[in-house]
């Protein structure tokens, strides 16, 4: 018995342990016979083979009478008996959670890393801090998931496809890190978006547009505004049918986002029957485009499309006057729908559009609520995606929250696919910019497009 | 033995030459080729032409300013001040919170033209006061060490400026408020062709500097002593030049002419940020390079010859705007396979060598 008490342990430690079953006290042991049922009575032998979950642990011979056999019998007794199991074993209780993409395991006391990429710094700055102003109001009202808090890794991701890659391996190297709100210029999420493929960190951007940033079909590419193809090919209807324009000259900031929203536009413009007379790009932080300008008025047109940011966009407006362009219409997109962009132009400005990310069908007493409490702690919002952004962190940590596990030693498992999945998973989610819903790619954000004119230094409603 | 290799020598210069020749032909049949095609086809009208002319008359004045204080400095220290740029930067701020202040007291309204002077001078004091801070922190302690040495402490001031001028000031944009101000808003219509008024500035002013400063170098006292000091130190020394002394005001000349473009840029483009004096900075260098660095009246042909080139290029060659720095440096870089010293260099490095 000693030997198979060993032998028992020995292998309940191994195996039934191992796999995660406590056995308390109580093995079944199945007791395969092999009798020879007799006419007379005579000694038979019996051996006894004893099975422990089908290993064969003891071979037991009962009794040695050799005798004449008459008939064999075979038969299976099942006998249920108690073993007393008397080694401790201890029970290490690992939750076995299996994520292709790996987990983070966040331990008690520890915070759950969220990145936010915006640009903090540069001519950008008031837009990217708008962002972080609105992502910070989400992390202010979702402090914690089961128990433990939502940090946020505020970090500059300056706008460029450089800037972009140095926060992006930043964040690859940290193991903590389970998502990225942002970034906020498609330029820089992009590029970006390469690293956190292969280090499996979903981002959610509140104002990446450009069509490429998705259209490439990586995993963890995920947006809560608009595609550009939206806002592209809006604003070449409003163009052409509601501002009359026919004759368009393309301008853009040559980054992913500005060249692919003019390229919508310009096909969805002809389309419409309207004539593009150039497609140009100016150098971000230059600040003389009277050149560029001057080519372009030779085509005489009636409008200028511009996909870019409000620095530039400042600068074209006020230049176009200086080479013959003074009639010809500034219209931009909601990079340039900011005050700093009237501000920028001193006054130029007046008269221009520009197409904006409008709430879709949104819960006014939401976005009553959410600007509200964004006015009384940052004042006057400075963009027009801080609503996204908010929306962006809180899709993120309720993500994190349905895909995390706690262990029994206290500690928060997240599964990183799984919290891509559940980002993906809203559909229909209503969310302070509108509601959000995700298809295959990542595109979440529905978007309604506005339109707004520049009337005495302040953009308002066309 | 001797003869051989001379001649060998001879022959493989002779080929390069030939090499070089051809090339240039080449490179020179296309260019003109292209821009008879331009012209033949008369794929612009008229006014676009004299429109980038002006544009880059404005905008190689401008280099010109700065191009001066590269070959100045490099004239006398034979180092590239990396930082005149940022001076330039600091010169445009300094403009702008002056130009601000005087907004907001209503001294504008009261007085236009006088606080366009002011915010002149103040941009060019400022400029002046960083240049010569510059040269004494940053080059002055550096003046035996190898060449190199000043060459990366300068590379660090201009990256130490442009982050204080981003810590100190903020990262928003700040705007002279070009339209506010009476005199340099607008511009004057000749037929088609229209100029910004801070256009004529630019070029008034500048033109005006640069007789002056000529002047200034070859006719007076301080400019026959920068002469001596950039000829020869140790002798310049011995006739009783204060060595020292002429190089600081030689820094505090560059600088002035940095302010002065910084603010020129502040009003004609408006926008100014911790970055501005980085692009134009870079460009002017070029054009010093372009000119002959060291040599004043080659800084001025430099930085004219890079504008219309960035101005009139793509218009000439029927290249899309977005190449313009392309065209500039690509000609930057033909010129110097011709003239490795520049359009005016040659005489003064051979004085040099």
């Amino acid at each position: 018995m000693d030997t198979k008490r060993e032998l028992l342990s020995a292998m309940t430690r191994r195996n039934l342990l191992r796999g995660g079953l406590a056995v308390s006290g109580a093995a079944v042991l199945a007791a395969c016979g092999e009798t020879k049922e007799v006419i007379k009575e005579v000694p038979v032998e019996v051996i006894k083979e004893v099975e422990v979950a089908g290993e064969t642990v003891v071979k037991e011979v009962v009794k040695e009478v050799p005798v004449e056999v008459e008939k064999v019998v075979k038969e299976t007794v099942e006998v249920e008996v108690e073993v007393p199991v008397t080694t401790t074993v201890e029970v290490e209780s690992v939750l076995v959670v299996n994520d292709p993409w790996g987990v983070v395991t966040v331990a008690p006391g520890d915070s759950i890393k969220i990145g936010l990429v915006t640009v903090l710094t540069g001519d950008l700055a008031n837009l990217g801090i708008d962002i972080r102003n609105g992502a910070e109001l989400a992390f202010d009202e979702f402090p914690d998931v089961k128990g433990f808090a939502v940090e946020m890794l505020d970090e500059d991701g300056q706008c460029s496809g450089e800037g972009g890659t140095a926060v992006a391996n930043k964040f690859a190297a940290n193991p903590e890190v389970v998502a990225v709100v942002g970034h906020m210029c498609s330029g820089s999420s992009e590029p970006a978006s390469v690293i956190y493929e292969r280090a499996h960190i979903p981002m959610v951007s509140p104002s990446s547009t450009a069509v490429s940033f998705t259209a490439r079909g990586l995993d963890v590419t995920n947006r809560v505004c608009w595609n550009d193809r939206i806002q592209g090919t809006a604003a070449a209807d409003f163009a052409f049918n509601t501002l009359g324009a026919t004759k368009a000259a393309m301008i853009h900031d040559q980054s992913s986002y500005g060249e692919g929203l003019v390229q919508v536009f310009q096909g969805a413009f002809e389309e419409l029957g309207g004539e593009v007379t150039a497609f140009e790009g100016v150098t971000v932080g230059d600040k003389d485009f009277r050149a560029v300008l001057t080519t372009i008025a030779d085509g005489a047109p009636d409008l200028l499309y511009f996909g870019g940011f409000q620095g530039e966009g400042a600068l074209l407006v006020a230049q176009k006057n200086e080479v013959g362009l003074e009639d010809a219409i500034f219209f931009g997109a909601d990079g340039i729908n900011s005050q700093v962009y009237i501000d920028s132009a001193a006054g130029d400005a007046e008269g221009s559009y520009s197409s904006f990310a409008d709430f879709g069908e949104t819960d006014a007493d939401l976005l009553a609520g959410f600007l509200g409490r964004y006015e009384e702690k940052f004042g006057e919002p400075q963009g027009p995606f801080n609503a996204h952004a908010y929306d962006a962190a809180a899709i993120i940590i309720a993500a994190i929250d349905s895909a995390s596990e706690l262990a029994a030693d206290g500690s928060l498992i997240i599964r990183r696919n799984a919290v891509n999945e559940a980002i993906r998973a809203n559909h229909g989610y209503q969310g302070v910019s509108g509601v959000i819903d995700f298809n295959a790619i990542g595109d979440g954000g529905q978007g309604t497009v506005g339109f707004q004119i520049v009337a005495d230094n302040a953009w308002s409603a066309v | 033995m001797a003869t051989t290799s001379t001649t060998a020598g001879r022959s493989a210069a002779f080929s390069r030459r030939a090499f070089l020749t051809i090339l240039g032909v080449l490179i020179g049949a296309v260019l003109a080729f292209r821009l008879g095609q331009t012209i033949y086809d008369q794929v612009w009208g008229p006014e676009v032409w004299i429109r980038n002319l002006i544009n880059g008359l404005a905008l190689g004045a401008v280099y010109a300013l700065i191009a001066l204080g590269y070959t100045l400095v490099y004239g006398i220290l034979f180092m590239i001040n990396f930082a005149h740029g940022e001076v330039l930067m600091l010169g445009a701020m300094a403009g702008f919170f002056v130009l601000d202040a005087s907004i907001n007291s209503g001294f504008l309204d009261y007085n236009t033209f006088l606080t366009i002077v002011i915010v002149f001078i103040a941009g060019m004091s400022a400029a002046v006061l960083v240049g010569v801070l510059l040269e004494r922190i940053a080059y002055r302690p550096l003046r035996g060490a190898p060449r190199l040495v000043p060459l990366i402490s300068a590379i660090g001031a201009s990256i130490f400026l442009q982050n204080a001028a981003l810590q100190a000031f903020g990262a928003n944009v700040k705007i002279y408020p070009t339209p506010r101000i009476t005199g340099l808003s607008g511009g004057q219509r000749f037929g088609e062709v229209f100029v910004a008024n801070t256009s004529i500035m630019i070029m008034v002013l500048a033109i005006i500097t640069m007789v002056a400063l000529v002047l200034l170098v070859n006719r007076s006292r301080f400019g026959k002593a920068m002469r001596a000091v950039a000829e020869d130190k140790p002798t310049a020394q011995l006739m009783g030049i204060d060595v020292n002394r002429i190089i600081l005001l030689t820094f505090a000349l560059g600088s002035l002419l940095a302010g002065m473009a910084g603010v020129m840029l502040g009003f004609h483009n408006r926008q100014v940020t911790h970055m501005v004096g980085f692009m134009p900075g870079l460009k002017a260098f070029t054009a010093a390079v372009l000119g002959g660095i060291g040599n004043v009246p080659g800084a001025m042909m430099g930085g004219f010859f890079l504008g219309l080139a960035e101005s009139l290029g793509p218009t000439a060659f029927q290249i899309p705007s977005a190449y313009k720095d392309v065209i500039a440096f690509g000609l930057l870089v033909l010129i110097l396979i011709f003239r490795p010293t520049g359009l005016m260099g040659e005489r003064l490095s051979r004085e040099r060598a």
